[in-house]
């Protein structure tokens, strides 16, 4: 009786049924083996093997010059037509065989560049290159289901970006593919929000880059966006949102809407208007070109968020009076990336449009591209108008850029990453008595 | 929704993504400080019981039998010393 009820005998009846059947008998093994193992790599909490379609640095490794997709093809073209080799000096003909991309002249030069490899600038330069053909890989991207609002009794945790998104409930971004793409995206609203929200990563000095007139201004924004813990203060009716105004929008204005509503629901209790100002801040799709509106152009996105392009520099609007008047309560400026101190834009930033800035005595702060960037820009500010203006946020690394690495075309060794860094300044608020 | 499955927790094998686990990290040190805090404290109470009831020397001043007779004889007249008196 014990006998008949072994497994074992139990498997020799099963074979002797199907011992006629080779094919049913394969066919059965087969799905048997493969159950087993799956639950016994299940029951020893073994990953399951990855599929094909997941992102790795080796599946999303190609040379630029050969990739499947058009549009890095002619990016590579690009670079072969604008950049130099900073070896030699020549034009670039060499593909770098560890990043992927156009970098030198030709391979002796390649292997004469000691601080190309000392630096290890080619891994980053790879990871510039699977970064690009993950986009353009077509696969799913369900990292891009941003959570709506959630409750108050859930607080964000504003630490840095792994918590944020888990806080936030966030799709899982297990790879740093995800993450290069949500980071992105997500960079410039988050950026404000974490700048503004009472749990900010940024702390005061010395601790932090916050100085005391930093505090001040980021204290006179708090109180008006968490209106319900100032209870106890009389309050005077909230008569119209807070102004967010943009300078020099470029790709930050053609974010959608769902994108900037992320910055709406780390303050429930606040509406938005948000103002893009600048010639590239109207991008139409369709036409593939940038629009000149002599109106502004208002997008209503809900109740609580609305954007608003001004097609024009600063300056005129300030000198128009279109936004005066300005509180330091509810207005607040950005520029990312402005470049005050690059060649290019030096002019159209360092006269009137800073001046004009100054005269807002509302908050202003400024990302790069890197710490040389951002550096240089405050240090031409601080040289220029020094006497004018307060410090209110020291350069500091932006705990929010983007961790997407991108390329400078003219130089494929320059490489950066969007919002790397940040910092903030002000028009003085007192007066200055001059010497008698 | 309480049943809903978490996004942090992979759906195959139920454990935490590495998202969860790299959300975690700045815990850790943090963490385990307060483990051990928490372990020491408690294993210190137990151990300072454990000896302190362990020392036993609470009925060494009393005489143990069988007695010596020259001791007994020194017993004795100390007791009648006292029984005097």
């Amino acid at each position: 009786m014990t006998v008949l009820y072994a497994p074992s005998g139990a498997t020799q009846l099963y074979f002797h049924l199907l011992r006629k059947s080779p094919h049913n008998r394969l066919v059965v093994s087969h799905q048997t083996r493969r159950h087993l193992m799956g639950f016994v790599r299940n029951a020893l909490g073994l990953d399951p093997p990855p599929s094909p379609e997941d992102p790795t640095p080796e599946n999303r490794f190609h040379p630029w010059d050969q990739s499947p997709s058009v549009d890095l093809r002619e990016r590579a073209a690009k670079i072969r037509t604008l950049a130099h080799c900073p070896v030699t000096g020549k034009d670039i003909n060499y593909t770098c065989p560890l990043s992927g991309i156009p970098t030198h002249h030709s391979r002796e030069a390649w292997e004469m560049d000691k601080a190309y490899h000392d630096s290890k600038k080619y891994e980053i330069l790879k990871k510039v290159n699977i970064y690009e053909h993950d986009l353009r890989s077509g696969r799913p991207f369900p990292e891009f289901d941003f959570p709506q609002q959630q409750g108050y009794d859930k607080a964000v945790n504003l630490t840095n970006w792994d918590l944020f998104f888990y806080t936030r409930s966030f799709y899982s971004m297990d790879t740093e593919f995800q993450l290069a793409a949500v980071t992105k995206m997500l960079s410039y609203p988050i950026t404000i929000g974490s700048l503004l929200h009472k749990f900010s990563p940024y702390s005061l000095n010395p601790k932090g880059p916050i100085t005391l007139e930093g505090l001040k201004s980021l204290a006179a924004l708090r109180y008006t966006l968490y209106p319900l813990e100032n209870r106890s203060l009389p309050t005077t009716t909230k008569n119209r949102a807070m102004r967010i105004f943009i300078l020099g929008a470029r790709a930050e204005a053609q974010l959608p809407g769902h994108v900037w509503k992320q910055l709406q629901f780390l303050f429930p209790e606040q509406s938005f208007e948000i103002h893009f100002i600048g010639p590239e801040c109207l991008y139409k799709r369709d036409k593939q070109e940038y629009v000149k509106s002599t109106t502004p152009v208002v997008q209503r996105v809900d109740e609580t968020l609305k954007f608003i392009y001004r097609t024009n520099f600063f300056e005129v609007f300030h000198e128009a009076q279109d936004f005066f008047p300005y509180d330091p309560y509810m207005d607040v400026f950005f520029t990312f990336h402005p470049g005050y101190a690059s060649p290019e834009s030096h002019g159209s930033w360092m006269g009137e449009t800073m001046k004009a800035l100054l005269e807002t005595k509302c908050a202003i702060f400024t990302t790069g591209f890197n710490k040389k960037d951002l550096t240089d820009d405050i240090n031409l500010v601080k040289s220029k108008y020094g006497k004018e203006m307060d410090v209110l946020m020291e350069p500091v690394r932006n705990v929010f850029g983007s961790t997407k690495w991108e390329l400078n075309d003219m130089n494929p060794q320059e490489v950066y990453q969007f919002n790397m860094y940040i910092a903030g300044f002000r028009g003085k608020r007192y007066h200055t008595i001059k010497r008698q | 929704m309480v049943l809903n499955p978490s996004k942090y927790q992979d759906t195959r094998t139920w454990k935490m993504t590495p998202a969860m686990i790299r959300a975690r990290k700045p815990f850790f040190k943090g963490n385990m400080l307060g483990l051990t805090l928490l372990l020491g404290v408690t294993g210190s109470v137990y151990y300072y019981t454990y000896h302190f009831l362990h020392k036993d020397n609470d009925f060494a001043d009393v005489p143990i039998p069988p007695i010596d007779p020259q001791e007994l004889e020194a017993l004795k007249k100390e007791y009648e010393a006292k029984k005097k008196a």
